[in-house]
């Protein structure tokens, strides 16, 4: 099994390479290469699935790498969106010199992910996710916006050093395991040296994915990184990544710790509720789309937490989820920037007329993303759900949690409807535009109609994906039993026939159409109060002003809280260094003092 | 067998060939300066894994000088000779743009080689000295080389302090001998074995590792350094930081605690603590820098404390650590070191604030830089992440968790401080950015590339040296440092015929 893995891992790292020596005036031929690796990834990762699958269920071993139901799925989510993201460049990159260097980039990244998520042995997976650090740096850095250097150190930064916990936590595993194989480790979360090392694993694994408090690198890298590396990161390959190293350590190399889970839950059901607030006052789209990138891990991390099957069979789900639509959204934000060039939403609007195929496709993802049932994130929800309310039978405290994630779930529908009305509806404040090319309208469509169907038909990605996941750790198959999801479908479905009903024999009697106006007279675009001052009070109430000022002038970011703690000691030492040479000469004579000390005088 | 005496006597000989003949031919230093570094190195390679000892004049071995080839001295030689023959090629177009007098350069530049090949190859603690005062004083001169006010400054200091550090090495021989009756190490680690720790020994041996501590550079000795290494020329600065500080401060420091005194546990916690120290302290200070040779020159002191933190912690696996964190700093300084040349060759600035957008003229110096950084920060799959692994693994497994931790937070701030260059002067701009100025930067000629291509490329590859782990690359003088002082005294007397 080495082998193939090894050839999966080999093929898109050398095409990878290849892209990046290839020069400008071949530039279809990286397009060529490119969406042919991918295409073959893909096709490989479903041969994959299928044919272990009928084999053998469960884990095993080898060397340096493992195949296990968890991989494979994994596996098969990193070649799909690489292969979205690839045919929407082809047509977002379209007299895009700078981003000459993309498809190298990407598949080198693609190789890193598949080799992080099939290895076995740690070193190995540390040099891979590390790996992936240098690419998030260089893809960024292909945006063009002027900030972008400067996001892209701080990303860096954030994910490079948490990469440096990382090898802590696990030097601290093999320490405490004796073994440098993850599918031998089984480790008990309680001596202070197991918390420390799941603490570091679990800080990288938050980077990665973007849970508060140290997310703060998504939503700076949304205005300035180029749309197919936001869609590819922040939205699809590190939420899969992130979770998927989460899920590992949470539950299947450490063991289970109460004290551990609240802490867990605590970050989790804070990350839904801050981000989504941030989400709130926005008027750039994609930092918009960008917190709730960020705001949706949340949920993922109180299934997963809650280490009921239900819960974690929703937290994966979810994180499927949220990757299929999250990139869905980002396509169709890209979609509007490349054809509006801007993507300020207060100078869109009405665009639904021009761009229909973008404007329905983007809705299928925000309705998804809400939450609205039948797509496919109201039922990875309603598992979440299902999985706290079983926890909190255990442990009350996942009341709260509960709440926190409700509250969370409609602020995400009022930030959907502000930025839907303030880019597609309303009156155009553009000139005519036309809607997107073909490249990228299809990877758009197929998203969405996956989201549709993964809510429609939610059981059968749930049996082919997951319930393998879940039964090779915890034997259990039929779970799906205990779920009480028909009724709740009956009750939403009946509620929004009724309301269609009202809506249609109610409009139409009791209301007369006219086109709006204001003192009697014709709105005209200048007087149209746009999306973007949506919810404004809750901005000015008393509880939240401070909040969001603070949060503004960046109070509550951990990376520039850390940077001035160590400017503050910078400022200190450069004073000792001051020049003088005398100075030097009394700090060596005071090492030489201390040296005698320590031989002599203690 | 080669006669390890070569590698003093060729670069010192070639040193007075150049100053002689280098008035009438013009090219001549060029040439005959890297045509001897690159013997050297060859010579270097081919002397690997060897070991010999050659008596100067074939005296008795109680009076004569011995050199001494043994695994820990040949990668000495290995790592002095590659890189400054690597800095060499460089100094060819460097040096003539902006410094004059080449012969004077090339001079200076082959004595400094000369008197760290002879420390490495010692036995002898008063030879050691005195190659240590030849390259010192070479070096005091090259740091001057630019004859600015700046220039002369920091080599002022430098001088000084060198000088303090040489005196109290000074005095620590001499207390040594009054006290051993002897010079030749193997003897010295002879009588201290025998006698124990006596106080004059003691008081020697303290002068002896405050004096190298000062070449070390390490916190709170290392004041001379940023100036220094901020104000020498590039390929100098590379030379500087790249091998001088390891040989006349770390060597040293391996060669006597490990196989002349041995290591106690109060060295040993000095060490670490120390090491510690400099690490997590010259990360800040480089943090706050503004000048892209002064960040480099900070970084190499919080970055040989993670060797000295290595050292401290003793096993077998954290000596392995240590060498190979050497050996990989030793390949990413020079390399960033000769990639600020290049910038400063083309720009005429060593602020960073000053520049911007580099990756877009540059592209070669921007990625190798790029490659560089990222070594340096431990970040997969470069070599600086691998000995870092292993000098973590080994402070885990020796029960350091809390020093390990903050290893790993020096290993976070030099990630932030070596992204902020790569944003200030390549990838993104400074704030007094001048665009006009930029438009007529080009990459810098193909003869300053080729030494920064193949160290990008060791860093890139580096990795590899971890295999076969104790039986490869790094087996033999780790095998040395760890066998201590009775293996030193029998392989330095043993093979005496």
């Amino acid at each position: 099994m080495d082998n193939i893995i090894t050839f999966f891992i080999a093929v898109p790292f050398i095409a990878g390479l290849l892209c990046l020596f290839i020069k400008r005036p071949a530039f279809y031929l990286k397009e060529a290469i490119s969406l042919l690796i991918s295409i073959g990834m893909f096709v490989f990762a479903i041969g994959l699935f299928g044919f272990s699958l009928a084999i053998k269920t469960s884990g095993y071993a080898t060397e340096l790498f493992w195949i296990d139901s968890l991989s494979k799925f994994m596996f098969l989510c990193i070649t799909f969106f690489t292969l979205a993201i690839i045919v929407y460049s082809i047509g977002f990159m379209k007299k895009a010199p700078k981003l000459n260097q993309f498809y190298g980039y990407i598949l080198l990244t693609m190789s890193a992910s598949i080799g992080a998520v099939f290895s076995n042995n740690i070193i190995l997976f540390i040099v891979f996710w590390g790996f992936l650090a240098i690419m998030l740096y260089l893809l960024i850095g292909l945006g063009e916006h002027p900030d972008t250097a400067e996001f892209a150190k701080k990303s860096l930064i954030m994910v490079g050093g948490s990469d440096s916990l990382l090898i802590l936590g696990s030097v601290i595993l093999i320490f405490l395991s004796k073994s440098f194989f993850f599918s031998e480790m089984k480790i008990p979360l309680f001596s202070t040296t197991a918390i420390l090392g799941f603490f570091c694993l679990l800080s990288a694994a938050f980077v990665k994915a973007g849970v508060f408090p140290v997310h703060t690198w998504i939503p700076d890298i949304a205005e300035s990184a180029p749309v197919p590396a936001l869609a590819f990161f922040p939205a699809s390959l590190d939420k899969l990544l992130g979770i998927y190293l989460f899920a590992r350590i949470y539950l299947d190399i450490f063991m289970f710790n109460p004290d551990i889970q609240i802490i867990i839950c605590f970050f989790g059901s804070l990350t839904i509720i801050i981000a989504v607030l941030m989400a709130l006052n926005q008027h750039n789209m994609k930092k918009l789309l960008s917190y709730h990138a960020v705001s949706q891990v949340g949920y993922m991390v109180l299934g997963i937490a809650s280490a009921t099957p239900i819960g974690i069979i929703g937290g994966l789900f979810h994180m499927l989820n949220n990757a299929l639509y999250k990139t869905g959204l980002f396509f169709g934000a890209g979609s509007v920037e490349k054809q509006t060039k801007t993507d300020h939403m207060d100078k869109l609007g009405g665009l639904a007329k021009y761009m229909p195929v973008t404007f329905f496709s983007f809705l299928f993802a925000a309705l998804a993303i809400s939450g609205v049932p039948p797509f496919n994130g109201f039922f990875s929800k309603w598992f979440i759900y299902q999985g706290l309310i079983t926890e909190a039978k255990n442990n009350p405290s996942f009341v709260l949690w509960i709440v926190a994630a409700m509250f969370g779930s409609a602020l995400t529908l009022a930030s959907f409807l502000k930025i839907i009305h303030s880019v597609f509806l309303g009156h155009s404040k553009q000139e005519k535009v036309k809607d997107s090319s073909l490249w990228m309208l299809v990877p758009m469509v197929v998203i969405s109609i996956i989201c549709l169907l993964f809510g429609v038909l939610w059981w059968i990605p749930v049996r082919t994906f997951l319930l393998p996941i879940i039964h090779t750790r915890l034997g259990i198959m039929t779970i799906l039993g205990g779920i009480s999801l028909n009724l709740g479908i009956m009750l939403i479905i009946i509620a929004l026939i009724i309301g269609l009903i009202l809506y249609l024999f109610m409009t139409g009697k009791t209301f007369r159409k006219v086109p709006s106006f204001i003192g009697g007279e014709q709105v005209n675009p200048d007087m149209e109060m746009s999306g973007t001052e949506f919810y404004r009070t809750i901005e000015e109430t008393d509880f939240f002003a401070p909040l969001y000022r603070f949060a503004k002038k960046k109070y509550f970011d951990i990376y520039d809280i850390v940077k001035s703690i160590i400017e503050y000691f910078g400022n200190i030492l450069k004073k000792v260094q001051s020049g003088v040479l005398n100075t030097y000469i009394t700090w060596i004579l005071f090492g030489v003092i201390v040296l005698f000390l320590l031989f002599f005088g203690v | 067998m080669i006669n390890p005496f070569v590698f003093i006597a060729l670069p010192m000989g070639m040193a007075f060939l150049i100053a002689l003949i280098g008035h009438q031919y013009k090219k001549s230093p060029d040439f005959l300066a890297n045509l001897t570094m690159g013997i050297l190195f060859i010579l270097s390679a081919i002397c690997y894994g060897k070991s010999t000892i050659y008596y100067i004049g074939n005296w008795s071995p109680s009076i004569g000088i011995p050199l001494v080839l043994d695994g820990l001295s040949g990668l000495m030689l290995i790592i002095i000779n590659f890189i400054g023959f690597m800095s060499a090629i460089f100094s060819i177009q460097y040096i003539e743009k902006f410094y004059t007098s080449k012969l004077r350069y090339y001079g200076l530049f082959l004595l400094t080689i000369a008197g760290l090949n002879g420390i490495v190859l010692s036995g002898d603690i008063f030879s050691i000295y005195v190659f240590l005062e030849l390259a010192s004083i070479s070096s005091y001169a090259l740091v001057g080389f630019g004859c600015g006010a700046e220039e002369l400054e920091a080599a002022f200091k430098y001088l000084i302090m060198g000088t303090i550090a040489s005196f109290f090495i000074l005095l620590g021989i001499a207390l040594l001998y009054g006290a051993t009756g002897n010079l030749n190490l193997a003897a010295i680690a002879n009588v201290v074995q025998s006698q124990g720790f006596s106080d004059p020994i003691k008081i020697a041996f303290i002068f002896l590792i405050s004096g190298f501590f000062i070449k070390a550079a390490s916190i709170p000795f290392h004041s001379w350094l940023p100036d220094a290494h901020s104000s020498a020329p590039s390929s100098i600065s590379a030379i500087l930081s790249g091998i001088v500080v390891k040989i006349t401060g770390i060597y040293c420091i391996i060669r006597l605690v490990y196989n002349v005194f041995g290591a106690t546990v109060l060295i040993s916690h000095i060490l670490l603590y120390i090491g510690l120290i400099s690490i997590i302290l010259a990360g800040i200070m480089a943090f706050m820098q503004t000048n892209i040779k002064r960040t480099f020159a900070y970084s190499t002191i919080s970055q040989l404390g993670y060797v000295f933190f290595a050292l401290g912690i003793g096993t077998p696996l954290a000596i392995f650590g240590a060498m190979f964190q050497l050996f990989n700093h030793a390949i990413f300084k020079p390399l960033l070191f000769l990639n600020s040349g290049s910038v400063d060759y083309q720009t005429g600035e060593k602020v960073i604030n000053k520049m911007g957008k580099l990756n877009e003229k540059m592209p070669v110096t921007s990625t190798s830089t790029l490659i560089g950084s990222l070594s340096i920060s431990g970040i997969p799959p470069f070599n600086g992440f691998w000995s870092k692994l292993i000098i973590i693994i080994a402070a885990v497994q020796a029960n350091l968790i809390g020093p390990a931790i903050w290893a790993i937070i020096g290993s976070i701030l030099t990630l932030s401080y070596y992204s902020k260059v790569l944003k200030c002067c390549f990838f993104g701009k400074g704030a007094q950015f001048n665009e006009e100025k930029w438009k007529s930067f080009r990459e810098v000629p193909g003869l300053m590339l080729i030494p920064v291509i193949t160290l990008a490329f060791m860093c890139i590859i580096g990795g590899i040296f971890i295999i076969h782990g104790y039986n490869g690359f790094f087996g033999r003088p780790v095998k040395d440092i760890i066998n201590g002082p009775l293996w030193y005294i029998q392989s330095v007397f043993g093979s005496y015929k």
